[in-house]
């Protein structure tokens, strides 16, 4: 269908020289209400430029999750405001939300969910084709991806008959495969031994150095912290540190 | 969508039992419903299939019958009349007596059924030979019940005990309360029905019902009115009724449509809390997935119409399964038990079935659709 309208993703100047690829302004989140209301993110405002990778740190409850959730366009902020590659989620509706996340954002959580019924590579290959990225096009990078993870013999197998580090490790393949812009992760080596949580940090890193994208990290790790560009801690909803 | 149908269709040829558990529960119900529809419908059909054989649109019945065909009684000399009031295309008379059919030394209980030869009181359908035509002595076709016990065409055959007709051929089962039929010419129907119960008066003049066939494009309501006022100025008192009314009328009708109407109904209320049931459960489950899904950009349109494709996958497996279930427990149940599956009827309850599974699972898929993926992953951040 032809319409006058503009794809909201198509605008941006995405990341272009010297443009920070992803930008918080005065983030605040309240959540409940009333008596119950509790202000989990308070007026943090951050920046991460392209090519740079931040680790945030902070106790549970401090309001990571929260953190995580506005900066991936997951929730939208009670006030401030979110820039991905120039684009303010909050104005977009669901659909291209969704869109958002898809093209630009990649996602790993501690504790991956994975579809149990797709084989390792399609749960992979799922990710471009959430994305409508042609199959033919994405398939190559989901071999290179799982042979930089070392998945390359469980590409057929099927979530249950792998291990939590394997899991995790296709969640990682899953969330590069579009090479987002914007890539959140959250402990992604917590369930990995020290030589395959170097292997994925390093995956990370090349992801965001070599190929010029940003990402935010959350560990408790400070080893792998430490590999960070720089490290914000979060405490009781507000940046204390860097 | 094709995202959707692939998902569905890897879920279901992967994980398979899954799926089939579920269905296995819903095909009992839908059996259950298939079933009872059916006994519904062959108790109904055996006790209207003399009216369901002919395709009339008006009845006729005297006014003191009050719609019971074995009651009515209209004068022949009224019911040509009839023929000639506006927007009347053809009339003709059915009247029926219980009797007897002996054949081979056996006796069958039976609905004798006198009839004008091509006139809207004929059968329709024909399966096999021919019918009587008016005025042929000593000839009938009998009805694919009668046919069944062994009743051939060319065979002679006993009539109230005293009255030898040959079958000169075979229409379709046409019972009249719940007993097969025996069609015949009308006097021969009043001679029989004057041999057996000689103090009721039956004659040629004085027949059942008639039943008349409106014009096209006329309103049949407007005609009966016509029929009533008309056949009034001769002092004959009538109540003139659609024949979906004159169905409605025989005696026992009413009360079997109520009683099993109401059993197909919870059936498929249950169906429909059960289907709800499996949405929710499934939509729990499969919480946190779809919030990971989401998060790496699926459309919640996505999430839903995987969920709506999982509930049509559970509503055909469901329907297959009852539909055999069904036509096993009527072929192993024997030929006196009212079980006759047709497959309008089938289609009809797997309809009601699928509004009763998508009614019911529309709850899971407004709760896929309404997962909050952050609150889902929430814990794990």
């Amino acid at each position: 269908m032809v319409t006058g309208e503009q794809d909201p993703l198509a605008v941006s100047g995405a990341r272009g020289r010297g443009a920070p690829a992803l930008v918080a302004d005065r983030l605040r989140k309240v959540v409940g209400s009333g008596a119950m209301a509790v202000t989990a993110v308070d007026g943090v405002s951050l920046q991460v430029q392209p090519g740079e990778l931040v680790a945030l740190i902070g106790p549970s409850g401090s309001g990571k999750s929260t953190l995580l959730a506005m900066l991936g366009a997951l929730t939208t902020p009670s006030a401030g405001s979110v820039l991905i590659g120039g684009i303010d989620p909050a104005g977009l509706d669901e659909q291209a939300r969704s869109r958002l996340r898809a093209q630009r954002i990649g996602f790993v959580f501690q504790r991956p969910t994975l579809v149990p019924f797709l084989t390792v590579e399609e749960n992979v290959a799922l990710a471009g084709q959430i994305a409508k990225q042609p199959s033919a096009a994405s398939r190559p990078r989901v071999e290179r991806l799982l042979t930089a993870l070392d998945l390359d013999q469980r590409a057929t197998f099927r979530p249950s008959a792998l291990s939590g580090g394997e899991l995790q490790r296709v969640a990682l393949a899953r969330a590069l495969l579009n090479d987002p812009s914007v890539v959140l992760a959250d402990e992604p080596t917590a369930n990995l031994d020290v030589e395959r949580g170097r292997a994925v940090m390093t995956l990370l890193a090349e992801h965001t150095r070599e190929a010029g994208r940003a990402g935010v990290l959350v560990s408790h790790d400070p080893s792998m912290a430490a590999v960070a560009d720089r490290t914000l801690q979060l405490l009781d909803g507000r940046l204390v540190g860097r | 969508m094709m995202l959707a149908t692939w998902l569905v269709g890897r879920d279901l040829r992967r994980a398979p039992s899954r799926l089939l558990r579920q269905a296995v529960t819903l095909s009992v119900l839908a059996t259950l419903a298939m079933t009872l529809s059916t006994l519904v419908d062959t108790l109904d059909r055996r006790s209207t299939g003399l009216l369901r054989a002919v395709e009339a649109d008006l009845v006729v019945f005297n006014a003191e019958a009050r719609q019971q065909v074995l009651r009515s009684r209209v004068p022949a000399p009224g019911m040509i009349g009839v023929g000639f009031v506006d927007g009347v295309h053809d009339v003709g008379v059915l009247s029926v007596v219980p009797t007897t059919v002996g054949h081979a030394g056996d006796q069958t209980r039976a609905t004798l059924v006198g009839f004008n030869a091509r006139t809207p009181a004929e059968p329709t359908r024909v399966l096999d030979g021919r019918l009587p035509t008016d005025g042929e002595p000593n000839i009938a076709a009998v009805d694919a019940a009668l046919h069944r016990t062994g009743i051939e065409i060319g065979d002679r055959i006993t009539l109230g005990g005293s009255l030898d007709v040959e079958v000169v051929g075979v229409i379709p089962e046409a019972r009249f309360l719940q007993q097969p039929t025996v069609w015949v010419p009308p006097e021969v129907w009043a001679r029989t029905g004057a041999r057996a119960f000689p103090e009721r008066g039956y004659a040629e003049t004085l027949l059942g019902v008639g039943l008349a066939e409106v014009q096209v494009g006329r309103d049949a309501a407007a005609v009966a009115e016509d029929v009533v006022a008309d056949l009034a100025e001769e002092d004959l008192d009538v109540e003139v009724v659609a024949r979906r009314e004159a169905l409605a009328a025989v005696p026992g009708v009413a009360a079997i449509r109520a009683t099993f109407g109401v059993l197909v109904i919870l059936a498929l209320g249950v169906v429909a809390i059960v289907a709800a049931g499996f949405a929710l459960l499934q939509a729990d489950r499969d919480r946190t997935l779809h919030a990971e899904l989401r998060a790496i950009g699926a459309e919640p349109r996505l999430l839903a119409g995987v969920a709506l494709l999982r509930l049509a996958a559970l509503w055909l497996t469901a329907s297959a399964v009852a539909v055999v279930l069904t036509g096993a427990l009527a072929a192993a149940t024997p030929a006196g038990v009212p079980l006759t599956v047709r497959a309008p009827v089938l289609v009809v309850v797997i309809t009601l079935l699928g509004a009763a599974v998508f009614a019911g699972g529309a709850l899971g898929v407004l709760r896929t659709r309404r997962t909050d993926p952050v609150e889902a992953l929430g814990e794990r951040w």
